[in-house]
């Protein structure tokens, strides 16, 4: 085991106002295992991520739950530990490159400080270092590139950018926060293709989080669907994908416009109707789910596993 | 096939040019003329719905804006039932405006967050002086926003006490108010989710059955557009290298149509190794076809000559000298 995630639960202060985001999160994560986290906007991905590594805001939150890393509990750690850990072992790339990435340094300088803080390097081999990792994420004329700044760059090669940077310290996780969202499709399956490789040769591990569950599928082995700040449904891809056991999953999967099921005549897309609604008791798909019984409205569906690896929250399986 | 015959053309664009002028960097006092959309030409028909398709930077937004008279193209036409709408006078423009409704991307940024639902649908019939009497212009109201199903009561609300997907339906609303023949919808579900996607998708696929309206549909989801369209254009560096209609979807496409589809990631399958690298710099780009610095099929003509659209067969077209 190298990450579990306990009971995770999060506030944010509003005015007044305690509001919840996470409301029990819990998941384990093993030595070069894959795991996609899915949901609609606001269900609390970042959150989540952000969670893990100790970088939610401290003041106007408050969080309970634990988090492993190996046998180390994150939240006990001091913060030079956290420092280490940060990076070193578990690394984290951002939906928004350009906000991530310091506009008045060029990329060459701001990844080779990263390696000399860490590991004490010369500036010429971190440079040196730094142009290698430059070359492994697939940046053309990486010398030249070395002395760049982040404006300088198109979206794909920035994320190349960020990528290096989140790998050059040998993370054993990587924390992808909706890497490719910003990105081209074209681009994205490059992205992809080349985040695959690097988890294959580095045997690292990956938390990928996308709001798309088809991008998810090109690279996860497991899947957790998030709705309202809670875990609803969990499996291998396959169990996720073809056989969903959650109302909010199967509408999910139903509204996704595929290109293998273009058809001659033009028709309307399937829908999952409703938006998102509050609820403080309950199931939290209640207003919106096509299945829903009396019992969903009384009481919060337990996360039960009716399927060997396939769990779900949801009454339907009691 | 048949139905197609006879619908009527309604817009035609033709040879449509836009340069911008642009310093590589702050410092720089040349300005250089970057291509947004180079010698577009285009016909659509009454009622149909066209979705145009393309990476970021492709010049569909600047399309966009050109027809909608937001920018002034630097060659070409514009021809709306046959009157060129780029030499209007100030009175016929406004009741082009009337006619021809943008939608865009971010609902947030193109409502204004002092006016209620009510306030943003009253304002243009007011400018358009339509529906005159606060009663009728209040009935109006009610109707259109049970039209995109938002309920009567959100007409007190401010934008910011709406999500994206009923903020989108306002905007859709303010577009509907004036009952135009034609919308330009520009990224219109790029910023929600494909569950509330779906809603607003079918709302505008209803509209455009029960008013025959004329849409063009800007996405860079090829996926989403094959969908919903009656016909596709790709566009590539300013240029439209594809025209189709929905039973040409399953043939041969031009190369670059062929890169996004296998790009567009599905289930059931790995992402297949892409080997193009990234787009080319609009401002260096070299002579012949645009897509050559990418194209895997590159032949010598490609550097020297420029393909011109061509009809592969009835109403599909392709810019390539592959075909
Ligand atoms: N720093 C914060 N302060 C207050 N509320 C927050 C903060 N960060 C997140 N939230 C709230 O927590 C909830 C979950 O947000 P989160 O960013 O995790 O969503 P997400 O699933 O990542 O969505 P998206 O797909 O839009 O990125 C949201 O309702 C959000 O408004
Ligand atoms: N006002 C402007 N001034 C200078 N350059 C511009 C301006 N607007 C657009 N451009 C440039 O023109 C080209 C086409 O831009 P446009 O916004 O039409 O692309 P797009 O296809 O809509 O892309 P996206 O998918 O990112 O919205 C781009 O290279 C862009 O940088
Ligand atoms: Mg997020
Ligand atoms: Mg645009």
């Amino acid at each position: 085991m190298l990450l579990r995630v306990e009971n995770l639960r999060v506030w944010f202060q509003n005015d007044q106002n305690w509001v919840k985001a996470l409301s029990g999160i819990s998941f384990e994560l093993n030595q070069s295992e894959s795991i996609g986290i899915v949901g609609e906007s606001g269900s609390g991905k970042s959150v989540t991520a952000l969670a893990i590594l100790r970088l939610l805001p401290e003041k106007g939150m408050r969080i309970k739950g634990k988090v492993w890393f190996e046998d180390k509990d994150i939240y006990a750690l001091s913060s030079q530990e956290l420092c280490r850990l940060r990076g070193k072992k578990i690394a984290m790339i951002f939906q928004d490159p350009l906000t991530a990435l310091n506009p008045v340094f060029t990329v060459g300088e701001q990844v080779s400080e990263c390696l000399r803080y860490h590991y004490n390097l010369s500036k010429s081999q971190a440079k040196e270092q730094t142009i290698k990792i430059f070359q492994d994420v697939g940046i053309p004329a990486p010398e030249s590139r070395f002395f760049a700044y982040p404006h300088q760059l198109s979206g794909g090669m920035r994320q190349r950018v960020m990528i290096a940077m989140a790998l050059a310290l040998r993370p054993k996780i990587l924390i992808a926060d909706e890497p490719t969202t910003a990105l081209d499709v074209t681009i994205q399956a490059q992205i992809l293709k080349l985040l695959q490789e690097i988890k294959d040769r580095q045997k690292m591990s990956l938390v990928f989080i996308s709001h798309d569950l088809t991008v998810v599928a090109q690279i996860v082995e497991r899947v957790l669907v998030m709705y309202a700040g809670a875990i609803i449904e969990s499996g291998s891809l396959k169990q996720v994908c073809e056989s969903p056991l959650h109302p909010y999953t199967q509408g999910l999967l139903n509204s996704i416009p595929r290109i293998e099921e273009i058809s001659q005549e033009k028709r309307r897309l399937p829908v999952l109707c409703g938006e998102r609604q509050e609820r403080e008791i309950g199931c939290p798909f209640y207003g919106r789910c096509p299945k829903k019984m009396s019992i969903c409205l009384k009481e919060r569906p337990p996360f039960k596993e009716p399927i060997s690896g396939h769990k779900v929250a949801c009454w339907l399986y009691d | 096939m048949i139905k197609e015959l006879h619908l009527k053309n309604i817009l035609e664009v033709k040879n449509l040019t836009k340069f911008y002028l642009v310093k590589r960097h702050p410092f720089e006092l040349k300005k250089r003329p970057l291509p947004a959309v180079v010698n577009f030409s285009l016909t659509l028909r009454q009622g149909e719905l066209f979705g145009l398709v393309g990476e970021s930077g492709c010049g569909k937004s600047t399309l966009g804006k050109l027809i909608l008279l937001l920018e002034t193209p630097d060659q070409g036409e514009i021809k709306w039932k046959g009157q060129d709408i780029t030499k209007l006078s100030s009175r016929e423009l406004k009741a082009w405006r009337r006619r021809c409704q943008p939608i865009f991307q971010d609902p947030l940024a193109s409502l204004n967050p002092r006016q209620t639902v009510e306030q943003i649908l009253e304002e243009p019939l007011v400018v358009h002086n339509l529906f005159r009497g606060k009663r009728l212009r209040q009935r109006k109201i009610t109707r259109i926003l049970q039209e995109v199903g938002l309920p009567a009561h959100f007409k007190k609300r401010y934008p910011h006490e709406l999500s994206g997907g009923q903020r989108q339906r306002v905007t859709i609303a303010r577009a509907l108010i004036l009952e135009p023949e034609f919308i330009v919808a520009d990224e219109p579900t790029s910023a929600l989710d494909v569950s509330v996607q779906a809603q607003i998708v079918n709302l505008l696929l209803d509209i455009q059955k029960s008013r025959n309206i004329t849409y063009l549909f800007i996405s860079h989801d090829l996926s989403l557009v094959a969908h919903i369209a009656d016909r596709i254009g790709v566009m590539y560096m300013g240029q439209l290298v594809e025209i189709m209609a929905r039973r040409h979807f399953q043939t041969n496409h031009h190369p670059y149509t062929e890169c996004l589809l296998k790009a567009i990631p599905s289930f059931g399958k790995k992402p297949l190794s892409p080997v193009l690298g990234e787009p080319p710099n609009p401002l260096k780009l070299p002579p012949g076809c645009p897509y050559q610095t990418r194209c895997p099929y590159k032949k010598r003509v490609c550097s020297q000559e420029k393909p011109a659209l061509k009809q592969i067969t009835g109403g599909h077209l392709i810019a390539c000298h592959l075909f």
